[in-house]
């Protein structure tokens, strides 16, 4: 296998810079399972890889279950690619039956997005995904029972942030389109792009083809229940949506409405409100509660005093106070015998 | 950084010390052996001490600025103190307590403080003097101001709710008249009066005696009583019993009685 050194110019990000080319499309047929659903398409194999690249040891050992996947994505991926995939991809699509066409997309994306050697690399790639592929076929029938025994070991919804850990929150800023990153423009900036896309559509509108409107619907995925994967892409719709704040003063307006910080100014009774809806009167005349005391004697003395003391108290609500009375009131009717024969009652 | 740079948008929000942003030659910390305080680059203390880069006056000008696009102008008739007192004689007290913590509340800060002048309240003389007695501690005698403080509730709004229901109470209390406030003796009296005193009935004895004795007619208290020396020792003795004993009325005193007995 033949490591393409151009890898490590492309990375701007130290943790890629290790991983050789093949083992970067390796990691990206690892990553394609674990986080995504059968809607996303190809590109966002390529925005994962760079985190999540593995040894080449430990992808052997998974290889078999991770290749796997690919004949299964087939029939899912194709609601998935764009225009501009689709057409590149059918002069090739001849040539290479086996492999599905949005790999070869991918592959062919990759390769055009290198500044050099592109055909080289785009055919080595082919080669490693079909070799994939012939894998894939000798192991589909024996393990698909292990599929399940891999989702079910994956995080759910650490992905997204799993991806960048990298990045100082609050100096990313985004392009007005939503694209790629500010800071740090490179030789790369393309690729760069390309990569942290989280989905095909957010990205800039080429206009190179025309638009297709009807093939590109997608049936959506009927299910009862929202699978992981809806679950995952909901997630990065979200994320794509919400703006990161640009300064000081926006980070402390998304702090406010996540309730991280307090609300200025600040007010000592913020979170009260269901006790300001009750009347001063409730808390300070009891003398309602106390009808079915005796009128008059030691405990209807007492009882006054309870009352006394338990308007002066705010550290009560009403209904501790009710209760403080009612506890009474059942105490005094069981010991109505002993207060009888007192005669105090 | 250039000499035109706009501070306030280096230090937008509070932010740490950042040694490449702030252009000052700062140093701090320990000089060891004989040495300097230690440079602004890589210095923790510096970094871990709040700063108020962000409050710079500019930058406190330009916050006010944005700001007052959402204050009300004060009414432009409300321009004395005396005004206000007039307009708006009710005074109201909350207090929001700011700390850091973990916690925002603070239970001192549901009290509410309400006063006001008894004389800005329509209340003839008996009743003032019933509200006074009413009030008991809570009323100030020199600046004849009544505070009524309300925590019995735990939030401030049901506070000032009663607060505002006691002040209420007193009023239409006091102006009630109850059947058995007849029964008022001297000594529930708050202030000497001296129309029905002994001092009164011991002067027009004293001074009837003292007409009886000579030849003539003999006046009658109604003459006695209206005549101005009678009026003057009543002032005198008054502003004694009232006012406490000083040189001055002391004084009046004298000069009254002097007159009351023709010395």
């Amino acid at each position: 296998q033949r490591s393409f050194s151009t890898s490590k110019a492309i990375s701007k990000e130290s943790e890629e810079s290790s991983a050789p080319k093949t083992g970067e499309k390796e990691a990206k047929v690892k990553e394609k399972k674990p986080g995504k659903s059968g809607k996303e398409n190809l590109l966002d194999l390529l925005s994962a890889m760079k985190v999540d690249v593995t040894t080449k040891k430990k992808f052997q050992a998974s290889k078999s279950q991770k290749s796997k996947e690919q004949p299964r994505v087939h029939p899912e991926s194709m609601e998935s690619a764009t225009s501009m995939f689709q057409k590149a991809t059918t002069e090739q699509q001849t040539q290479k039956e086996s492999l599905s066409p949005e790999l070869v997309a991918a592959a062919s994306a990759v390769a055009s997005s290198m500044p050099f050697k592109k055909s080289q690399t785009e055919s080595e790639l082919l080669q490693q995904l079909r070799k994939h592929e012939s894998d894939t076929e000798v192991h589909r029938k024996g393990e698909t029972n292990n599929i399940g025994n891999i989702i079910a070991d994956m995080k759910v919804g650490k992905r997204p942030n799993a991806r960048s850990p990298n990045r100082p929150a609050n100096q990313i800023r985004f392009d007005d389109d939503g694209r790629g990153y500010t800071h740090d423009r490179g030789v790369v900036n393309e690729f760069d792009a390309v990569r942290r896309r989280k989905s095909l559509f957010t990205g800039k509108r080429l206009n190179i083809f025309p638009s297709m409107t009807d093939t590109t619907e997608t049936e959506p995925k009927e299910v009862s229940v929202p699978s992981l994967w809806d679950i995952e892409l909901a997630g990065q719709i979200a994320a794509v949506i919400k703006h990161l704040p640009r300064n000081g003063f926006e980070e402390m307006i998304q702090w406010t409405k996540d309730g991280k910080l307090w609300q200025y100014p600040i007010n000592n009774e913020a979170g009260l409100e269901e006790e300001s809806d009750v009347p001063f009167h409730e808390h300070v005349f009891l003398d309602s509660h106390l009808e079915d005391f005796p009128k008059q004697g030691p405990v209807c003395h007492f009882m006054e005093l309870v009352i006394n003391g338990l308007s002066k108290n705010p550290y009560l609500t009403v209904k501790q106070k009710i209760e403080h009375i009612e506890w009474f009131r059942g105490y005094f009717q069981q010991k109505e015998d002993v207060l009888k024969e007192s005669e105090v009652y | 950084m250039t000499v035109d740079q706009d501070w306030s948008s280096v230090y937008p929000t509070a932010a740490s010390f950042k040694p490449n942003t702030v252009p000052l030659p700062i140093r701090m910390g320990y000089p060891v052996k004989r040495g300097v305080p230690p440079e602004k680059k890589g210095n923790l203390e510096l970094i871990k001490i709040p700063n108020f880069l962000h409050l710079t006056p500019a930058a406190i000008k330009k916050q006010c600025a944005a700001l007052s696009v959402f204050c009300t102008k004060w009414p432009e008739t409300l321009d004395s103190d005396a005004k206000c007192e007039q307009h708006f004689p009710i005074q109201v007290k909350m207090t929001d307590f700011v700390s850091a913590g973990p916690s925002v509340r603070n239970p001192k800060a549901r009290v509410t403080t309400l006063t006001v002048k008894i004389s800005s309240l329509n209340l003839d003389d008996h009743g003032r003097k019933k509200l006074i007695k009413l009030a008991g501690e809570r009323y100030n005698k020199e600046t004849d101001m009544l505070t009524i403080t309300a925590d019995r509730c735990p939030l401030r709004r049901q506070n000032y709710d009663h607060a505002m229901y006691l002040l209420t109470v007193l009023y239409h209390e006091s102006s009630k008249h109850e059947p058995w406030e007849k029964e008022k003796t001297e000594a529930d009296m708050e202030e000497y009066l001296w129309e029905s005193s002994p001092s009164e009935r011991n002067a027009l004895e004293t001074l009837l005696r003292m007409k009886g004795s000579e030849e003539g007619s003999a006046p009658t208290r109604e003459e006695l009583l209206s005549s101005s020396p009678v009026q003057e020792y009543r002032n005198s003795v008054t502003n004694l019993k009232n006012a406490g004993e000083s040189k001055t009325t002391l004084l009046q005193y004298k000069e009254s009685v002097k007159n009351l007995l023709n010395l």
